[in-house]
């Protein structure tokens, strides 16, 4: 079954009670696999089944539970503009609340005494209430007409009550005189707990469009225009407008607008953003340059291969963009909670109300409602919902910046617990750029022989494969090699002139009954061997060194540090492995292995209860990386492999692995303190808010103090996350 | 690299735009256009390939194409 993944923006989230909401509803769809809203990036991200349903149905279904789907571009444009407009919006509103506010508070607190003025904060505090604070009534309506209630539910309680409770004293002050109660008016909570919660909210806009508009500058690497010749005439367009296969011409010092082929010129490319090499690469005829590198000072003519959302660096702002909406299993427990939140919330204050009528007598009426409003506003769960996505969005955005891709939010959860990490040798411990350094010949028709051996490694995409082809530059050009076959972990066999030949690992010339007279090969120099052989007698022998990355020694360091155990998983013999394994420190390792033995050493790791990473460069450990906890995908990243990798590294710095690292473990440490502070924060409050320590020496909390309190919690647990910004890797 | 003129009647831009990417896509081209607002409309192409090969990418699109032997 085919399903597809989309992140469709969504404004008018505000808590946790919103994501849970969503997520119930969408989630009961027919053909929805999997939903996860996501109150940080304001995204709701939809694995669904392409056949039985439209993404157009998801929206109205979102649009009927009472939220605004918006439409979007894979870049996220749209949202992006969308945030910026809210955010303005939202501190018009907030400006307007705190001039209102401020004379209602003189007033509440100084004036109190003043009957006549008290009609004016009534005035004030009502306009207030229907001009910048009308969004929390209308959605708590919108909400209760559903059935369900969010944190806009309790603000728009506990200011309702507040206000409704004080306009009746001050229209009606005598049904109070009467009964022996002083009249008293509160409109200055109501006020104040708006203009509180708008300020929050526009603190935590705020920072959270800061987050998601670093990663769309990645996306501005793109630019926006572009030169085409069409039919001999150079014309600039918009990069949107660009055809598959047009033509386009680029200058010096442009960035690349699409994904292509170069047709004529020549120049040299900084593509450091994608391989992690400063220096730049040249470009000439048939070579393939990429979006959003940087053209240095010669003009090229390219062929546009892929554009738009289509090309390599749409690709990584996407699978970031999904990465940030996805939800880390840490996070289940709050929503789970949060999704209780809000009805239970409504039951304490009412029981608060009770309770206080119930021991205190009538003459308490006012400190009950008090109560109420402060148990309503403290416990709203928006801490709780932004704790871990914030912490989330964040830790994968500082990972984008320093050229780690992390595919979601589990990966990141997991590399943050890894205990055990296989590594792969060549082209990952190592450079991967072998050079054949002795060949050692037992034939005396070696000149034949050597266009065979280049020709047959011509075919192999094996980097033991290229330093031979490199070594043999001159030879084998016009060989045809019939019956070309690659042996996975072994080598390659294939025909010339009716006779079949191998060449490959001492173990496939075994397999095949070759025998090899050890009396010629007696010197093991630790380096990787090579044998090449027909039918019946192995004919020649490659030594070929890969030096190992000078970085490689300090990143066993740090990764020991770190409590995680590494070995080296290779299919090089024991001598080549044991040799790097020295050079790097690292004490175990397994040698002579095929891709099926890597992926069962793993296998039975996980078993151990180990939590097992593996670093790869793709294709030749496709099954151990699929089968470890987190896999880490090192190199030049393809796209499939940045689909399938748990982490994809971007360039072949080792170092990449240590930091990586760090960046979960500090992000799945911000994730705690978030997750403690929101909980501690809810559970320590209610009871003060509630009066339970008025009998001991009258003290109650303001209901503006809780206002307060409850919108810097949000505030807080944003901050703390924007943390993982800076952090020292 | 030399240089081919055809005769074809590839006469309007959504015409054009028929053959572009078949053209543009081959590496071997270093340069192609058309001129719609001649009688014959000449397609002129420089190229390592032949002009029979050329003949057979626009041909093969529904296009008249017949080299202009000089």
């Amino acid at each position: 079954m085919n399903t597809i993944k989309r992140i469709i923006p969504v404004s008018g989230m505000t808590c946790a009670s919103c994501v849970s909401g969503i997520e119930k509803e969408v989630g009961k769809m027919k053909g929805v696999v999997n939903v996860a809203a996501n109150l940080a990036e304001n995204t709701v991200l939809i694995e669904f089944e392409d056949e039985t349903t439209k993404l157009s149905d998801i929206s109205k279904k979102i649009k009927d539970i009472g939220y605004t789907p918006l439409e979007d571009d894979a870049q996220g444009n749209n949202s992006i503009n969308h945030r910026k407009n809210e955010l303005k919006q939202l501190q018009k509103r907030l400006i307007f609340a705190s001039i209102l506010a401020i004379p209602v508070f003189i007033q509440g607190m100084f004036f109190h005494h003043y009957h006549n003025l008290a009609y004016f904060s009534f005035v004030l505090t009502f306009v207030l209430m229907i001009f910048p604070g009308r969004r929390f009534y209308t959605s708590a309506w919108r909400q209760a007409l559903k059935g369900r209630s969010t944190m806009d539910t309790l603000v728009a309680l506990s200011t309702g009550v507040a206000f409704v409770f004080s306009s009746f004293s001050l229209l009606n002050p005598s049904f109070f005189i009467e009964k022996g109660l002083m009249p008293a008016v509160y409109f200055e909570s109501s006020a104040i707990i708006i203009a509180f919660i708008l300020l929050g909210k526009f603190l935590e806009e705020k920072a959270k469009t800061k987050s998601a508009l670093a990663i769309h500058l990645l996306m501005d690497l793109q630019p926006r225009q572009l030169t085409v010749v069409r039919n001999n005439e150079e014309i600039t367009i918009g990069v949107d407008e660009v055809k598959l296969y047009d033509r386009v011409r680029i200058k010096p010092s442009d960035r690349i607008p699409v994904d292509g082929k170069v047709i004529s010129g020549q120049s040299w490319v900084d593509e450091s953003m994608f391989s992690g090499e400063v220096l730049p690469v040249k470009k000439e005829k048939g070579q393939e340059v990429k979006a959003g590198t940087q053209n240095q000072q010669g003009s090229l003519l390219i062929l546009a291969e892929h554009t738009g959302d289509d090309t390599h660096l749409a690709h990584i702002v996407r699978i970031i963009r999904e990465a940030q909406a996805s939800k880390a299993p840490i996070q289940k427990l709050a929503d789970k909670i949060s999704a209780w939140f809000v009805p239970v919330v409504i039951l304490l204050a009412v029981i608060t109300f009770g309770l206080w009528l119930a021991i205190g007598g009538l003459e308490h009426l006012n400190h009950a409602i008090l109560s109420m409003v402060s148990v309503l506003i403290i416990a709203c769960p928006c801490a709780l919902g932004l704790a871990t996505p914030a912490a989330i969005m964040s830790g994968i955005n500082r990972a984008a910046l320093e050229g780690i891709l992390i595919k979601d939010a589990s990966n990141l959860e997991m590399a943050a617990r890894i205990n055990k990490l296989f590594i792969d040798k060549t082209g990952t411990l190592t450079f991967g750029m072998p050079t054949l350094t002795k060949e050692e010949w037992w034939t005396d028709d070696q000149l034949a022989f050597k266009h065979v051996v280049a020709a047959m490694e011509r075919l192999s995409e094996h980097p033991l494969s290229t330093a031979i082809v490199d070594f043999y530059k001159d030879f084998g050009q016009q060989l045809e090699i019939e019956n070309f076959e690659a042996i996975p972990g072994m080598g390659i066999s294939g025909s010339y002139q009716g006779k079949r030949y191998f060449i490959g690992s001492n173990r496939l010339l075994i397999n095949n009954n070759i025998t090899i007279d050890t009396s010629k090969t007696g010197t093991d120099y630790g380096l990787s061997e090579v044998y090449f052989s027909d039918e019946s007698k192995c004919l020649a022998r490659f030594l070929i060194n890969d030096p190992v990355k000078p970085e490689a020694k300090s990143v066993v360091e740090q990764l020991n540090e770190f409590n995680i155990e590494i070995e080296i998983l290779s299919g090089d013999k024991e001598s080549a492995v044991m040799r790097i394994a020295n050079e790097c420190n690292i004490t175990a390792w397994h040698s002579e292995l095929l891709p099926e033995d890597k992926h069962q050493i793993i296998k039975e790791s996980q078993g151990k209860n180990s939590i097992t990473a593996m670093v790869g460069d793709g294709i030749n450990d496709a099954a151990a990386l699929a089968e470890a906890n987190v896999s880490i995908a090192m190199g030049h990243g393809s796209d499939i492999a940045m689909e399938t990798a748990g982490i994809t590294l971007m360039g072949a710095d080792l170092l990449q692995i240590p930091k990586a690292i760090k960046i979960s473990k500090r992000t799945l440490s911000i994730i705690q303190q978030n997750l403690f502070w929101a909980f501690f924060y809810n559970i320590i409050c209610l009871p003060l808010a509630a009066g339970l320590l008025y009998p001991f020496g009258g003290w109650l909390l303001s209901p503006m103090i809780a206002g307060a309190a409850m919108a810097f919690s949000s505030v807080s647990v944003v901050s703390n996350s924007l943390r993982l910004k800076f952090i020292k890797l | 690299m030399a240089n081919h003129l055809f005769k074809t009647n590839i006469h309007c831009n959504s015409c054009i735009a028929k053959v572009s990417p078949a053209l543009n896509k081959s590496l071997e081209i270093e340069h192609w256009e058309v001129d719609t607002e001649s009688d014959e409309k000449i397609l002129t192409v420089e190229t390592s390939l032949t002009a029979r090969e050329i003949e057979t990418i626009i041909q093969t699109l529904g296009y008249q194409c017949e080299e202009i032997i000089k």
